[in-house]
């Protein structure tokens, strides 16, 4: 029995050691900022300001996310208000603005108080963010992206697109705003579709006394088009003709009409030797003419070595293949204008 | 304009414009274009020997004529050639003759360097004395040398006549040819230049053997007819 009791404890042991470890730190901070909303409701704000301080605390032995700690630091500003600590509810509320414009404080659930504290906070804090892009699959031709930021004060806020790997880019919005505001981008960039590639949403806000802020946000930018072909290469030497001729031509010419003429001399010796009295001078001019054929082929060779021929036909292979490869871009361009573009969120730290 | 006469004249332009579209190019130029044919102008000196077993006959002469030709099918030669003249005695006892005849031949590519061909030749010697005909048909090949990309071509042949007749002789028991060609083409116009020789051996008569050679260089120039193709330009 004991030995049982043994066993079932260091099973235990190992299942706890097996839970990864940010998991159970999250959790523990999860169940610790549950617990202080708890208390916040049941107005036991200072206890509920304890727990969220343990939270807060740089010496906290459990992980905490960035929407946990904006939590955190709203639910104490928040409590502080409510125990008339004003200026440290401010501090708190801008830590959580600073952390995440977006914050804000619901009118169900705070009072007045608190909520005068938060936009004193805001009033006091310029920052700029974007909300991250969700996983989306569009079409640049008929749809839209809606991208959401925000800023805190009224300031000039410019909201762009920019590619992390060179200058490209495209600016979205570039005036005076204030809270949230959404502006759609279809997916281009100077008209075309943008390249695939890692980008990021950058806002950037300046007020009138001078303060600046910004945010950015990556994303990777895909293409979903059906497979694109290739086009052929231009040809290489070894493919096309040769378009001149080789020196050995001009030989093999003046040797084909020599030939010729030795044809020309033997075919007389076929007849018969009675019939050959006076000779064959027609044989003879016969030799002389093809002869002369050859010496003409020769120089001719010599003089022009251009290979019109094979230029021509090389020409031909050329118009061919450019014909081929435009047609493949021409295939090529219809499968990419009925491209959709991909858009993948990257994970964002804490 | 009433509906049926609006109706009768679409209907004949109708049938109107495929015969205007064939009558853009005439009959006669669609035929140039289909066979290309040729026409040419033949100068030829021809040389007869006779050896009959009595002395050594020679005669030789100046022949003209004319030569058409046509590619009825791709790889493929028709041509058909007359030729006439006097030939004059070179020899003692020799009459001069008149000579005339008429060669039709057949040629067909089987590779890129060798023709075959056949053909079908009539030739007739008159003299004071009697007239003579020889209608004979040969078989051979010719091989063939492109120089200059084919603006040149030689052709060097073999002909066996499986088939001579002579009037008022037994046909020969051997007979056959060759020849020699170079023919120098430049877009329509062709020159050619022509070397061939005939040679029959008769059967003995009273133990004379009766030998005959007929050779003849022929100079033509010709003109081709029809649309210039890729192969005709060269």
């Amino acid at each position: 029995m004991k030995l049982r009791v043994t066993l079932l404890v260091l099973l235990a042991a190992l299942a706890l050691a097996g839970v990864p470890r940010a998991a159970r730190a999250q959790a523990n901070t999860a169940e610790t900022l549950t617990e202080a909303s708890r208390l916040y409701d049941d107005l036991q704000v200072e206890r509920a300001v304890v727990l969220l301080r343990r939270v807060l605390s740089p010496s906290s032995p459990f992980e905490v996310s960035r929407e946990q700690r904006v939590e955190a630091y709203v639910y104490l500003g928040a409590s502080l208000a409510i125990l008339g600590q004003r200026d440290s509810a401010v501090t708190y509320f801008r830590a959580a603005l600073e952390r995440d414009p977006f914050a804000d404080l619901d009118p169900a659930r705070f009072t007045a108080r608190e909520r005068a504290a938060f936009a004193e906070a805001r009033q006091r804090t310029l920052a700029v963010g974007s909300r991250p892009l969700p996983a989306r699959r569009f079409d640049p031709r008929t749809e839209q992206v809606p991208i959401v930021f925000v800023s805190t004060q009224p300031a000039t806020v410019r909201v762009e697109v920019r590619s992390l790997g060179d200058t490209t880019g495209v600016v979205l919005f570039d005036r005076e705003s204030e809270g949230v505001r959404e502006v759609a981008w279809n997916g281009t960039v100077d008209g075309a579709p943008v390249a695939a590639g890692r980008y990021a949403i950058v806002v950037r806000a300046s007020n009138a006394a001078g303060d600046t802020d910004s945010s950015s946000f990556a994303f990777t930018i895909a293409h979903d088009h059906e497979a694109l072909e290739d086009t052929l290469p231009d040809f290489h030497d070894g493919e096309l003709l040769a378009e001149r001729w080789p020196a050995s031509a001009a030989n093999r010419d003046l040797g084909r009409g020599l030939a010729l003429a030795g044809i020309a001399l033997v075919i007389p010796t076929l007849g018969s030797g009675h019939l050959d009295e006076t000779g064959h001078p027609l044989a003879r001019v016969a030799a002389l003419g093809a002869a002369s054929g050859g010496v003409f082929a020769f120089v001719q060779r010599r003089r022009h070595p251009v290979n019109t021929g094979a230029i021509a036909i090389n020409n031909a292979r050329r118009v061919q293949r450019a014909a081929h490869n435009a047609e493949v871009a021409r295939r090529n361009a219809a499968r990419l204008a009925a491209m959709r573009i991909v858009i993948i969120p990257e994970a964002t730290g804490p | 304009m009433s509906a049926p006469r609006r109706l009768g004249l679409r209907l004949l332009l109708l049938l109107a414009l495929p015969a205007g579209a064939r009558a853009q190019q005439s009959l006669p130029a669609r035929l140039a274009d289909r066979f290309q044919p040729a026409a040419s102008g033949v100068i030829g000196i021809a040389d007869h020997r006779v050896d009959a077993g009595l002395g050594f006959e020679r005669t030789s002469g100046l022949l003209l004529g004319v030569q058409v030709e046509a590619t009825p099918l791709e790889g493929t030669l028709l041509s058909v050639r007359a030729l006439g003249g006097a030939l004059g005695a070179h020899t003692p006892s020799t009459d001069a003759r008149d000579v005339g005849e008429i060669a039709a031949t057949a040629r067909m590519r089987l590779v890129p360097w060798l023709d075959a061909r056949a053909g079908l030749t009539t030739r007739t010697f008159t003299s004071s004395l009697a007239r003579q005909r020889w209608t004979s048909a040969a078989i051979g090949a010719d091989l063939r040398m492109t120089m200059l990309e084919g603006r040149l071509e030689g052709t060097a042949g073999a002909q066996l006549l499986p088939f001579v007749r002579v009037s008022g002789h037994e046909s020969p028991n051997a007979s056959f040819g060759a020849s020699m060609g170079l023919r120098y083409v430049a877009r329509r116009y062709l020159v050619g230049l022509g070397y061939q020789l005939e040679r029959y051996d008769f059967p003995s008569v009273a133990d004379r053997r009766r030998l005959e050679e007929h050779t003849m260089l022929t100079l033509r120039a010709a003109y081709r007819f029809g649309r210039m193709t890729r192969a005709t330009a060269d």
